[in-house]
């Protein structure tokens, strides 16, 4: 589903990730765990689509075609998700108006045609309940005044909304009670079928106790320096990230 | 001020007009009325237009429209116009009295006719002036205050027609009244002063909602006041909408005096407009008094609007709220002036004023200045002004979630000028806002 090759990425002149390789099929769960500042988070930026970041090298490629050639709307529409670690507030944009008009342009670049009225917000409504928000969010401006928690729930309304390919889920753990992150990873595993596939950035194994990943990578300075199945997230748990940075130096 | 007199070929027409309306009054020249429209004119004479030199007026220049020709227009007409030709300016859905006034003139045949609720009384400002003159002239200019500039005069000197709403104690109308300019420059350029006097005695309420259209190719100078007057307790909503199809010279006043317990709450929504100045002159006269005025600008291409607030906190106990907002593209301009004057005497005040702008062009300019002067120690007062681009982290957002650019600017742009309208009490009129905002932004 995803195959990334050799990627290189800047931000203002300095390189971030330094070739990086990876690939995710369908079905799969692929955790990405690593220090602060070892790339995690421009990973999932540069699979969005952020324009803040230069690709100075490699290739994506989402099911056979240019992910980097496509503008972020784009990538949304072919099935690409990326769940914010900081979801912005948008004061004035209600949610349900703005999940109208994700949802619908997503579905009207696939052909299906707009969801009516009634069946939006039945969707909506049956997804709210599996995370457990309430409904009167719906009328309430986008993440205007929510809690840590309630934006991340957020995020995942509307991955379970848009219905994803691969989803990209940014440190979604950070700024979340353990209530929240048991209704956030019972969502995500509730979504998990075998034709999407997740990438789980994370800084933390807790997260990997919930969402239980297929493999799990570590990232340091720009560099996928190990790779592994889930009984690595328990030797970082365990060991710390310096015993890699002593494999990398050396 | 001798150095601010200009005289322009305008000034010199309109001062000529005075003269030619007046000769034909046949001896009523000296009434009361006349009277009051002759010191107008007198110092309309020695002021002239207002002139970027001063203080008040140094980002809009009158220069354009003092060059531009136009028919002064202060006489009865009987519009040759249909309802069917004006039916395009209703509100859809909106319950109204609809008040239809062509260059100035009131048009009976193409207002609506309905019956006003018990103790409210709307009639044209002749017809106040003939019947109930003693209430008329109790109320008629003595809502100014002394920081009326020379335009106002000028709409003071020529204004014969034009609403007097009035709610007696303890009446209300819940059917808001729909002021309806039409310019009608099929015949060549129009400049007229339509003048409303508002009064809404002791717990009334009114709603009162005014809008400006052009029919013609030609060119306006509309020189508009509206004169408010409400008593203890009373409620009254002001909304102005300025969404002509046509941009045309604006000069709106808006005269607001408050009592004791007094709920005012003014829109102004400007749209169009080639240069537009909206004028607020507010006095909390009474304790208890609350005024809020809203604004909302969208401006492109050349628009320049530029809204001047006056608020004077006379006495102690009132609030007052301003809340502007603006998005300007092309090479347009804002401005935005707020002075909120605090006397020693208006202890527990709290004044309100925020002054955001969203700026799409790098043509385009705002200029925003609020002032604040508090003689008074214990007050509450806040002022706020940011003008920003539209934020990228926010395009992001909205474009990774499978919106196209446009559509993500559309919805950040109605969505930063969401919370102007919503406290009008019509949903009729609030959609209809919403929907030309929408437009205007598409």
């Amino acid at each position: 589903m995803l195959k990334i090759k050799d990627l290189k990425v800047e931000i203002e002149g300095k390189e971030i990730l330094k070739g990086i390789n990876l690939e995710l099929k369908a079905g799969e769960i692929h955790a990405i765990m690593g220090p602060n500042g070892s790339g995690k988070s421009t990973l999932a930026s540069v699979i969005a689509g952020n324009e803040d970041y230069t690709v100075t090298g490699g290739s994506i490629e989402f099911m056979g075609k240019d992910l980097l050639d496509m503008d972020p709307e784009v990538r949304a529409r072919e099935g690409v998700f990326l769940a914010f670690q900081y979801p912005v507030e948008i004061p004035g944009v209600s949610i349900s108006n703005f999940l109208k008009a994700s949802v619908n342009a997503i579905r009207t670049h696939r052909g299906e045609g707009e969801l009516d009225a009634v069946s939006m917000l039945k969707k909506m409504k049956e997804k709210m309940s599996m995370l457990e928000i309430d409904p009167a969010f719906l009328r309430r401006s986008l993440n205007e005044g929510f809690s840590g928690g309630e934006k991340k729930r957020n995020e995942i309304l509307q991955m379970a909304m848009l219905e994803p390919y691969l989803s990209v889920l940014d440190e979604t753990d950070s700024g979340l009670d353990i209530d929240s992150l048991r209704i956030v990873a019972s969502g995500v595993n509730k979504l998990k079928s075998k034709d999407n596939a997740s990438l789980v950035i994370t800084h933390y194994q807790r997260l990997l106790d919930h969402i239980v990943p297929d493999f799990v990578h570590v990232l340091y300075k720009g560099r996928i320096v190990k790779s592994g199945d889930k009984s690595l997230a328990l030797e970082l748990e365990e060991k710390g990230y310096d015993w890699l940075k002593e494999d990398v130096v050396a | 001020m001798n150095d601010t007199i200009k005289n322009t070929d305008l000034k010199q027409q309109l001062v000529e007009d005075f003269t030619k309306m007046e000769s034909n009054l046949n001896g009523q020249s000296k009434s009361e009325f006349n009277t009051i429209r002759r010191v107008a004119m007198d110092r309309f004479k020695a002021e002239g237009f207002p002139v970027k030199k001063m203080e008040m007026w140094k980002y809009t220049s009158l220069k354009k429209l003092v060059e531009t020709p136009f028919t002064n227009f202060f006489e009865p007409l009987t519009s040759t116009l249909k309802s069917s030709d004006i039916a395009q300016f209703d509100v859809p859905g909106l319950n109204s009295f609809k008040l239809v006034f062509v260059n100035g003139s009131f048009q009976p045949q193409l207002s609506s006719n309905g019956t006003f609720a018990d103790g409210i009384t709307v009639e044209s400002l002749t017809d106040a002036r003939n019947s109930n003159s003693v209430l008329f002239f109790k109320y008629f200019g003595n809502v100014m205050n002394n920081h009326n500039d020379s335009l106002d005069s000028l709409n003071t000197a020529f204004c014969n027609e034009g609403v007097f709403i009035h709610a007696a104690k303890s009446k209300t109308e819940e059917q808001p009244i729909h002021i309806v300019n039409i310019h009608d420059t099929r015949e060549g350029n129009v400049c007229y002063h339509p003048r409303h006097l508002i009064v809404a005695e002791e717990n009334s309420e009114v709603h009162v909602m005014t809008s400006n259209h052009t029919i013609g190719e030609g060119e306006v100078f509309m020189n508009g006041l509206i004169e408010i007057h409400a008593a203890a307790d009373a409620h009254v909503e002001c909304v102005q909408l300025q969404a002509d199809k046509v941009d045309q010279y604006i000069h709106q006043s808006t005269h607001i005096k408050t009592h004791k317990g007094t709920t005012v709450n003014n829109f102004t929504i400007t749209l169009s407009g080639k240069i537009v100045r909206n004028n607020k002159q507010v006095l909390l006269n009474q304790d208890h008094s609350e005024v809020s005025l809203f604004g909302l600008y969208l401006l492109n291409g050349k628009q320049h609007v530029d809204n001047f607030l006056y608020i004077d906190h006379a006495v102690p106990n009132c609030l007052s709220n301003q809340l502007y907002k603006g998005i300007m593209d092309g090479t347009s301009t804002g401005v935005f002036n707020g002075r909120i004057m605090v006397r020693k005497d208006a202890q527990k005040t709290n004044a309100f004023q925020s002054n955001n702008n969203l700026i799409l062009n790098d043509g385009a300019t705002i200029n925003t200045k609020p002032q604040l002067e508090i003689f008074a120690d214990d007050v509450k007062c806040s002022h706020g002004a940011t003008s920003a681009q539209l934020d990228q982290e926010h395009m992001f957002f909205l474009r990774a979630r499978g919106l196209s650019e446009a559509a993500a600017k559309k919805m950040l742009l109605n969505a930063f000028l969401s919370d102007v309208v919503t406290e009008i009490k019509s949903e009729a009129v609030v959609d209809y806002l919403e929907q030309l905002i929408a437009d205007k932004i598409n």
